[in-house]
């Protein structure tokens, strides 16, 4: 059955209805040591119905759009509650932009990861453990019977190393690389991931005690996906599950300045519009230290009668939507005077462990260096809010990994044990 | 539907080795935000995965049977590619048929029946002082499962599993704490009865969480309660023998079979065999039949955790431990129920003789570098240890340190077996498992916020 044909039949048992359809294509090349390990390839089709009726939801999802399916979805809203705040969005404009799409075939990408690993060979005492090279494609279709129908197509790349330096150690290394366009480089990929491993050998014990500490972009992002992100989820807020509540036009961090801004060029998480079909516009949440906004989906937004930012997400056709940034830009004013006496993070071990209401965390690192030189064993812990109202300095080193978009930042001393 | 006649051709391609696993699974997810049945998700999907052994390893999924053999083919093309060739040791076919057999099918029962035992968790913390807000999640799954190789083996296979999450957040005074708390098995819906213990336990949590201080940094003698135990023989020990991260070079534990690796109080299982439990399997996702491995006897590595790859690399007897999360992924070294076999100490006596430690409870979860062995991970709660006697409680307490050296610091273990329910994301592939074990006594490295 076709998409208009399951909305048509779907009006006629229930109030509104949207179709979701993804149809995704994975290309995968592992490595293990010197070798290809796996070659895998994945191909996925898959449609989430959801519909409303009464102003109860139902939703059901399938690899197949047939009667059956519709049916369930309908017969689950029948057992839902009631709940007023659910919302399918109307017709939008999009922004036009061509999305970056590309091919490549499987010898190409069997090259690239022999690429990857064979890069390992000019670096003397370091060994690739694991790596991989992925690329995929994928459309998405958010069609409703309020009007709206969209369809977009889009195509991403990655490639990642692990590595492992024996005599002096065993220490280790890890870099990753994501693009929306075949831009990446194997060779840095490798070069990066061999270097901080190298880098980390014989390393000293640190004394504890407190420290600034200035975490690279890799860093940035594994902390803020998990300790500062979800304070802006507006189901987060609504819900007194964020310490930002009530605090729109307050000063909450010293001079930062936070944008959720899907329609960024070049962005990993930029899109023409969201999973519920909402155009992408571009949300300031922090600016200058003053919080401006929070992150809204429609249901969030319906439930305060404003108007949705464009972040609902679903990680697959089988997920309802929920909030999600896109990219999390961070910007400061103040610059990183000097990286001495300060230890320098490139990763995190256990970010995923901080409190997201909170902010609260303590993470061990991975290739941490004082004044230069490798540090054995440190475990940083801090508070997200404070640090951020505490005064942070910027780098000039922008990355994006994952949603986040930030160069290295400076904190102020952080407690630090060894 | 299972379309035998392209399996029959794709297994006939030319390879040195060939399997196709079909899989049909139904689930319901109901998450029951602060009282209301918000997100009801119900569904159905399907698919094949083939996995093809050359040279190297190829592997295919798609949830389209006419497009099985194409993609089949392209595996087989690639899976002829690099200079490598894995070893693979031949063996004979198994035809069998297993079920976990659940008293109450998740398909027969209502779906108003589900949504009842959010509200029931609901009602149940609602009225409770400082309580803000609650989330539960019902999960059910049931999957069938034809596993089919070119060796002829043939297993039919079906497995239910429930699931029920709590997480409870408390406010007093701005500071708002949360309390998680998980349940779940190998089972049908009977298993959840009690969805308000789960809320109270969780609500429980978030409160004594309100009135703790920050741990102090350092390092100190700890006990471990059985949960957290678990967590760090999952974690620290167990991702260091599967295998896979020996071959890579990415364990601490490797060429150490036979050596005294943990002090002698230390014994270490994987037994996916354990009636009910959340790990469960009778064959793993290579057609190979599950048993009980020892780890650690009395201190002395016994065994790593194995594939049909691994156990043919290195020249040692399959442990049946290759798992993967559905269709859509080749398995890969996995653990089961992981745990550490109780002692016969009583808490008492864990704590007896710590002059200034920590006790820690429950698990935020947590990161393990194999390689270099090292671990952290966050507990859940702890109390600080004085003078023998439980004292203050504490919170936000990270715990870390050298895998091998906490485990030969382990001078006691505590009586009662205490397992819990989790999915472990080795490969971004989320597979149940269980662990646990008796409460340790040690030393470890203590990172708090002050």
């Amino acid at each position: 059955m076709m998409v208009e044909e399951a909305l048509k039949r779907l009006s006629k048992t229930a109030d509104e209805a949207e179709i979701f359809h993804l149809r995704t294509r994975t290309f995968t090349v592992k490595t293990k040591r010197y070798g290809i390990d796996l070659f895998k390839e994945n191909s996925s089709e898959g449609y989430g119905i959801r519909v409303l009726k009464n102003h109860r939801m139902g939703f059901y999802f399938s690899n197949r759009l047939d009667g059956d399916a519709l049916e369930m979805a309908v017969k689950v809203a029948g057992s839902a509650e009631e709940d007023r705040h659910h919302a399918l969005p109307g017709e939008q404009r999009y922004l036009d932009r061509d999305q970056p799409l590309f091919e490549m075939d499987v010898e190409e990408g069997i090259k690239m990861a022999g690429e990857l690993v064979g890069a390992c060979r000019d670096h003397k005492g370091v060994d690739p453990t694991a790596g991989a090279l992925s690329w995929s494609t994928s459309q998405t279709t958010v069609a409703n019977t309020k009007g709206l129908y969209a369809v977009k197509k889009e195509a991403s790349i990655s490639a990642y190393l692990s590595t492992v330096a024996k005599n002096g150690g065993p220490s280790t290394g890890f870099h990753f690389q994501v693009s929306r366009r075949k831009d990446i480089d194997p060779l840095e990929v490798a070069g990066e991931a061999c270097r901080l491993a190298l880098s980390s050998l014989n390393p000293a014990r640190l004394e504890a005690g407190e420290m600034p500490v200035i975490l690279r972009p890799m860093a940035v992002a594994e902390l803020f996906e998990y300790a500062l992100i979800p304070s802006f989820s507006a189901d987060n807020v609504q819900r007194g599950r964020s310490k930002l509540q009530g605090m729109v036009d307050e000063e909450v961090f010293s001079d930062v300045t936070i944008v959720d801004d899907p329609t960024m060029e070049g962005g990993l998480m930029s899109e023409p519009f969201d999973d519920e079909g909402v155009a992408s516009k571009r949300t300031v949440l922090v600016e200058k230290g003053i919080l401006r906004g929070f992150l809204y989906d429609m249901y969030t937004a319906a439930k305060e009668g404003c108007e949705s930012t464009g972040n609902g997400v679903r990680a697959s056709h089988s997920s309802l939507p929920q909030v999600g940034p896109s990219n999390f830009i961070v910007t400061g004013g103040q610059r990183i005077e000097s990286e001495e006496e300060a230890l320098v993070v490139h990763g995190l071990i256990g970010a995923h462990t901080s409190n997201p209401i909170s902010g609260d965390f303590s993470c061990e690192t991975r290739n941490a260096y004082l004044n230069g030189r490798p540090v054995k064993k440190a475990i940083i812990s801090g508070n997200i809010f404070t640090i951020l109202q505490g005064g942070v300095g910027f780098g000039s080193d922008v990355r994006q990994y994952s949603a986040v978009v930030s160069p290295s930042i400076w904190l102020p001393p952080l407690s630090v044990s060894g | 539907m299972l379309e035998e006649g392209s399996i029959e051709r794709v297994l006939s391609l030319p390879a040195r080795f060939i399997d196709v696993t079909f899989q049909s699974s139904s689930s319901t997810t109901i998450v029951t935000k602060d009282g209301r049945a918000k997100d009801i998700s119900t569904g159905r999907s399907s698919g094949y995965g083939i996995r093809v052994l050359d040279r190297v390893w190829g592997f295919a999924s798609t949830n389209k049977p006419g497009d099985v053999l194409e993609a089949a083919q392209r595996a087989c093309k690639a899976a002829k590619s690099g200079d490598d060739e894995v070893p693979f040791n031949p063996r004979g076919g198994v035809v069998d048929r297993v079920s976990t057999r659940p008293r109450v099918p998740p398909a027969e029962v209502p779906l108003e029946d589900k949504i009842e035992l959010g509200r029931r968790a609901y009602e149940s913390i609602k009225d409770i002082d400082s309580v803000v807000s609650s989330s539960f999640t019902y999960m059910d799954s049931t999957t069938t499962k034809v596993y089919m190789n070119s060796e002829g083996t043939r297993i039919e296979s079906d497995h239910t599993r429930v699931a029920f999450f709590a997480s409870v957040f408390a406010r007093r005074d701005g500071e708002l704490q949360v309390g998680s708390e998980r349940t779940g098995a190998t089972a049908g819906f009977e298993f959840l009865r009690e969805p308000e213990r789960a809320a109270e336990k969780a609500a429980g949590k978030a409160l004594r969480l309100l009135e703790a201080k920050s741990a102090p940094s350092g390092r100190y003698r700890v006990v471990l309660d059985p949960q957290l135990t678990g967590v760090f023989i999952h974690e620290a020990l167990g991702h260091a023998v599967e295998a896979d991260h020996v071959l890579q070079g990415e364990s601490i534990l490797e060429g150490r079979i036979g050596e005294e690796v943990a002090s002698r109080e230390v014994t270490v299982y994987d037994d996916p065999t354990i009636e009910g439990s959340f790990g469960f399997y009778i064959y793993d996702d290579e057609g190979t039949r599950a048993g009980r491995t020892t780890v650690i006897e009395k201190g002395v590595l016994k065994s790593y955790l194995h594939s049909r790859e691994t156990s043919s690399r290195l020249g040692m007897e399959n442990t049946g431990n290759a798992r993967a999360q559905g269709f859509e992924y080749q398995p890969v070294v996995r653990m089961s129920n992981t745990h550490l076999a109780p002692g016969s100490a009583e808490l008492e006596e864990l704590l007896e003789g710590i002059d200034h430690g920590v006790y820690l409870l429950g698990s935020k979860g947590g990161e393990v570098d194999t390689a270099k062995g090292v671990f952290q991970f966050s507990a859940e709660e702890g109390f600080l240890i004085e003078k023998g006697e439980l004292t203050s409680p504490v919170k936000d307490v990270a715990l870390s340190g050298e895998t091998l050296e906490i485990l030969k610091k382990v001078d006691a273990v505590g009586r009662g077996l205490g397992m819990h329910i989790g999915f472990c994301g080795k490969e971004g592939q989320a597979v149940p498992v269980g662990d646990g074990g008796g409460a340790i006594r040690t030393y470890a490295t203590v990172g708090g916020m002050r």
